[in-house]
């Protein structure tokens, strides 16, 4: 007991100290209005921040979400622009007929894996067949200035591996917008933001600027998304054709989100080609 | 009890009065800015005998600093800076300390220990305890230099009556 008291009188002046100081502190702020209203403005602003803090964190993972639903509302609307419709005009005696049929629908995923500086990237993206997406379907950016992305080639159920533009094996018809000469998008492994356009037939006129887009050949993509803007030309030695090498519209390194275009009349083009050339 | 017990009780009692009695009323209001305050009822706290365990000083200066608070209408405020100056009294005390150590039961006073020790004794102790009373009282950082004001102001008045009250009592313990 004695060795307590003498304990607590040696060393019991900080803990003293500190009781007392809280109650003081209690005190001040309890019973003086001035120091009530700035204590209780100040925990305000404190769990003000923290409170604040936390929403920010919530928002920023909400933020995937709300990608992702405002990605599927796009697709939607993609697929009532015009050229997602089949367009059946009939001309019959100078009385126009339109009537328009879905040729085209999106399906919109998010790029999980991508490969940029091989020489045959490919994307991975993470929808599959359970959304409908299968083999050889083309892939466009969601980039609102337009650009493709590549072709798919393998599926399975939750994800599919997309061949990039910039893989050798790409072979995209394409056409110079202002005088719809066709040719082939292919690519040298070499700079990942140019692509070159192979098989442009010698006589068409070519200026660099001039812009290259899907063409109306492919079935696999809508015609008229932009590809690229012409930079150089050239004629091999020998050849007929033009070669030119544009400039990507979209940057393929940081690609975030695609749209994969289900063609709805592919069947019906491939089947009746098909029958064309066993004949 | 002894005679110093019995001398450190009134002085208790004559400087709450003198606080409360003369003290309150001096303040030179300015357009509702008080520059300034005078302590002196902290000497109680200063002049405690040395060996006074810290634990007492705490508690006599939270009693010392709750009494004035009454009458001053501001309860906690004279008490946390009373603790505050009461707690670091020892930490002052050891980095004073002659070559020679402490007399057993001396008071720290002018009469005992010249009014060299005493004048740097009682100026580190006020400052610190005018200081904290002010950070209490105006209670946010924002205004710094009101704060650092009111305590030169204050700091240098009650300096003036603390050494006054040496020069007039003399008290040897």
């Amino acid at each position: 007991m004695r060795s307590l008291v003498l304990f607590l009188v040696q060393y019991g002046g900080v803990g003293l100290f500190f009781v007392l100081e809280a109650i003081c502190l209690y005190l001040v702020v309890n019973f003086n209005q001035q120091q009530k209203e700035i204590w209780l403005n100040s925990s305000n602003i404190i769990s003000g921040t923290i409170l604040n803090f936390r929403s920010d964190i919530s928002q920023y993972y909400n933020l995937s979400e709300s990608a992702d639903s405002l990605a599927a509302d796009n697709a939607r609307l993609k697929a009532r622009l015009n050229n997602a419709q089949f367009v059946q005009t009939i001309l019959q005696d100078s009385i126009k007929d339109v009537e328009k049929q879905q040729q085209y629908t999106y399906i919109a995923a998010r790029v999980v894996n991508s490969t940029i500086h091989l020489h045959n990237n490919t994307f991975t993206i993470d929808r599959g067949s359970k959304h409908g997406i299968r083999p050889h379907m083309g892939v466009i950016d969601s980039n609102p200035g337009g650009g493709i992305v590549g072709i798919v080639t393998n599926v399975s159920e939750n994800y599919s591996v997309v061949m990039a533009l910039l893989h050798q094996g790409i072979k995209v018809p394409a056409a110079i917008r202002r005088n719809h000469y066709h040719g082939f998008l292919s690519w040298q492994p070499s700079n990942p933001k140019v692509i070159n356009l192979i098989d442009v037939p010698k006589h068409a006129e070519i200026r660099t600027k001039d812009t290259i887009e899907t063409s109306t050949y492919s079935a696999l993509f809508p015609a008229g998304i932009p590809v690229g803007i012409v930079d150089t030309f050239w004629q091999d030695p020998g050849s007929n054709f033009h070669t030119i090498s544009a400039n990507l519209i979209n940057d393929l390194s940081n690609v975030q989100y695609v749209y994969v275009v289900n063609n709805l009349m592919k069947g019906e083009i491939e089947k009746l080609e098909e029958e064309a050339s066993s004949e | 009890m002894n005679s110093s017990t019995i001398k450190n009780a009134i002085r208790f009692i004559v400087l709450v009065l003198a606080q409360i009695l003369i003290f309150k009323g001096i303040d030179f209001d300015t357009n509702g800015f008080t520059y300034f305050n005078i302590f002196i009822y902290p000497v109680f706290i200063l002049l405690l005998p040395i060996r006074t365990p810290t634990v007492l000083v705490v508690l006599l200066g939270f009693l010392i600093g709750i009494t004035i608070d009454i009458p001053y209408n501001s309860p906690g405020v004279h008490a946390g800076a009373s603790v505050f100056s009461a707690f670091i009294r020892s930490t002052i005390l050891n980095v004073l300390e002659p070559r020679g150590g402490y007399e057993v039961n001396a008071s720290p006073t002018k009469s005992n220990f010249g009014i060299n020790f005493f004048f740097k004794y009682a100026a580190i102790f006020m400052f610190f305890h005018i200081l904290v009373y002010f950070s209490l009282e105006i209670f946010t950082p924002v205004y710094f230099i009101e704060i650092f004001i009111r305590t030169v102001f204050s700091y240098l008045l009650s300096m003036l009556f603390v050494i006054v009250y040496q020069y007039l009592f003399n008290p040897k313990e």
